[in-house]
């Protein structure tokens, strides 16, 4: 009799174990049904009888301290508790909200938002006044089908560092076109310098020679990847049949360092402050990550790079891809427009510049002191027209950066090919 | 009474049992299902597909490098890991002062984390900046100096098999040295007496006896080149252009990259039922071995 009653005991263990195990995984989910009206009640009342509420803050990058703290203080019941991801963000996220783990607000790239906004799995901002406080493009890349999930809060211009002493040695300016460019090139490469170095070893840091002409077609064409998203354009249409076509010129005539395409990101970046090479295409967080405030081996100096041919304006694209988002399962929708709103501030958005050596996309919310860079970088850029760099969808990028490492590597290539190969990968997208 | 047993034997193995099904079997066979699916790996709803994925895999033009560079990584490490094993697990089976520190010193880098050993070789590697080429220029190998191991796509692969072996060496040679060791030194005397110098005595009482310890290792060794993701992803990320991709890289990429979950999970299939293959088609070649000898 014990026995039996010992085994049915056992078997009530045993499944309220596989009940547990298998909860862990959904607990969240059940929660969704119930956010909107939890946050109500949170909302409601003075700030001294509200429950505590702990907002989870999910980055790949640095935030700004000061910035929590301030809110904290104004908000007292609220914490931000701030959860980094260092590496593969992007997977990591997705299989977060495959799981509807617990999240508040986070960081999304911009494809991941469109991608997402399917699901609704994330919070509708559209019509909160503080949007008014950003650019129009940054809004616009969080928009998706006329609702708007989130914004890019920084943004960070693509440049070319370059070895200003170097260039004063020689006797160089600051070119505007990409013949400008080539010229340079060419002279820094009779000085037995290496012109420029493009690392390849890293996929996404062989792009930005390339992917700067983004912002001369979105000139022609504001609408133009929106349109390639949804298979109104092709790749293979005839605007973009140069695309490939200036890195291959650049390979074709020497201007890139030897030997260096498994050099990774960081390597890259060694390489340039050795003296190796007079260029380096990257964003402008190049600076802050690499560049110690003490380096000195050379004077060091960014300008918008030059892909602009004939009468093509010189255009500056704006890396501007961390948009802060709002997960729809969240108890705490309230608390999250509450710190939405409160960033949004232009006062607050410099401070955040500041301490994030980043500008922001906050209008009047970037710091003029972020970097060093700033004084001398921000009139080239004021000086050119800037575009946000675009969202490519999930696709493009795996197919695209073997491509740019196909040309480094100065391999046999139909560039009209390899423009069918990136449209068959986006075919897969729509 | 027998039932009690029964009842008792279920009640020992049913945690285990519960939590291989919900943390092995169930996952197995929701593949299954996904792999004839079109999921995006976060949508929740997937449409069935059919047989679809799997066309597209046999199609798909990275399928023949991956082939290509597992073939390529089986052959470099059963050659080069092995013979370095075999001859280490030989030479340390020796009754000599410090045996001990230096079979641990071989062992090493098997406990070291993979990521942590491709990041370092990463820089071992690096074209100017890395070890590798400085030392090369320093002892006037110019040449060696100037490669760019990782970023020339007909090394690249090589360069990812040889710090493999490096990493699994030790790892082999225990399997060897656990097989020697269970060699009665009564073989050896034998050969002794029968005139058999050291030479033969490895090519005729050694190695035919450490056949069950080489079936071992080398299915293990296949297994793991089949399914390598760890290095290549950290070293190349299957680049460059491409010329280092692996079945481990491509399922990656499609799954967790491209929001292709169902068609990687094909992929992923296609995978196992290699490994299962080839796996089988080893033990019984060299089982034969085995009995021949």
């Amino acid at each position: 009799m014990s026995r039996k009653k010992g085994f049915w005991r056992s078997s009530v263990w045993s499944l309220s174990l596989l009940a547990v195990l298998a909860g862990c995984g959904s607990n969240a989910a059940s929660d969704s049904n119930g956010a909107a009206g939890g946050t109500a009640t949170n909302a409601a009342g003075s700030d001294s009888e509200k429950e505590p509420v702990v907002l989870k803050l999910t980055t790949w990058n640095p935030i700004s301290q000061t910035v929590v703290d301030k809110f904290q203080e104004k908000y007292p019941y609220i914490t931000i508790e701030h959860d980094k991801v260092y590496d593969q963000f992007r997977e990591i996220i997705r299989t977060r909200i495959v799981s509807k783990s617990d999240m508040d607000m986070l960081w999304l790239f911009p494809n991941q938002v469109a991608e997402f906004s399917k699901e609704d799995v994330l919070m509708d901002i559209t019509g909160s006044p503080w949007l008014d406080n950003y650019l129009e493009a940054a809004v616009k890349l969080g928009t998706v089908d006329g609702k708007t999930y989130g914004v890019p809060y920084n943004s960070q211009p693509i440049v070319m560092f370059y070895n200003k002493t170097l260039f004063g040695e020689l006797g160089l300016e600051i070119p505007q076109t990409w013949d400008e460019l080539l010229a340079v090139s060419e002279q820094i490469k009779g000085s037995g310098t290496a012109p420029m170095v493009i690392g390849s070893k890293d996929g996404w840091a062989t792009q930005f020679i390339t992917t700067a002409q983004f912002g001369l077609y979105q000139h022609d064409n504001p609408d133009v990847f929106a349109q390639v998203a949804s298979g109104e354009k092709k790749w293979t249409d005839p605007e973009f049949s140069t695309y490939f076509d200036g890195m291959k010129e650049l390979a074709d005539k020497g201007y890139l360092l030897e030997n260096s395409v498994g050099l990774s990101y960081d390597q890259v970046a060694q390489v340039f402050k050795e003296g190796k090479a007079a260029m380096w295409p990257m964003g402008e967080w190049g600076y802050s990550e690499n560049f110690d405030a003490d380096f000195s081996a050379f004077e060091l100096g960014a300008f918008p790079i030059p892909v602009n041919r004939g009468d093509q304006p010189l255009v500056t694209s704006l890396v501007s891809d961390n948009l802060l988002v709002g997960v729809s399962w969240s108890k705490h929708q309230e608390e999250i427009k509450l710190f939405m709103e409160f960033v949004a501030d232009p006062e607050i958005a410099k401070i955040w510049s500041d301490e994030t050596k980043q500008a922001v996309t906050v209008k009047g919310g970037t710091s003029e002191t972020y970097s060093p860079l700033a004084s001398s970088l921000q009139p080239l850029v004021d000086a050119s027209e800037a575009q946000i760099f675009p969202s490519m969808t999930s696709s493009i990028e795996p197919v695209m950066f073997p491509i740019f490492q196909q040309i480094l590597l100065k391999q046999d290539v139909d560039t009209s090919k390899l423009l069918e190969q990136l449209q068959a990968a986006q075919n897969k997208d729509i | 009474m027998k039932f009690m047993n029964f009842r008792n034997y279920i009640m020992f193995i049913l945690p285990a049992l519960l939590i291989y099904l919900l943390f092995f079997a169930g996952p197995i066979f929701s593949g299954l299902y996904y792999g004839f699916t079109d999921w995006n790996g976060f949508s929740f709803k997937a449409d069935w597909v059919g047989l679809e994925n799997f066309r597209e895999a046999f199609r798909d033009p990275l399928l023949l490098t991956a082939l290509k560079n597992m073939l390529i990584l089986s052959v470099v490490v059963i050659v080069l890991q092995h013979s370095f094993s075999i001859l280490l697990a030989v030479l340390l089976d020796q009754k000599l002062k410090g045996i001990v520190w230096m079979r641990a010193v071989i062992f090493f880098p098997v406990i070291l984390n993979t990521v942590v050993i491709g990041y370092v070789w990463s820089y071992m590697y690096a074209p100017m900046v890395g070890f590798l080429p400085k030392f090369f220029d320093a002892i006037g190998l110019h040449g060696l100096a100037a490669l760019d191991w990782l970023g020339d796509p007909s090394l690249a692969i090589y360069a990812i098999a040889l710090v493999m072996v490096w990493q699994y060496t030790g790892y082999s040679m225990m399997i060897y040295l656990a097989g020697l060791q269970s060699v009665s030194g009564e073989i050896y005397e034998a050969a002794s007496i029968d005139g058999a110098g050291p030479w033969n005595k490895f090519w005729r009482v050694t190695l035919p006896l450490l056949i069950p310890s080489v079936i071992v290792n080398t299915v293990l060794s296949v297994i793991g080149c089949m399914k390598m993701f760890e290095h290549v992803f950290i070293m190349t990320q299957g680049g460059p252009a491409n010329s280092t991709q692996t079945f481990g890289i491509m399922i990656y990429q499609y799954a967790f990259k491209t929001s292709q979950m169902g068609y990687g999970t094909a992929m992923a299939m296609i995978l196992s039922v290699m490994i299962l293959a080839v796996t089988y088609v080893q033990i019984k070649l060299l089982s034969r071995m085995e009995v021949a000898n």
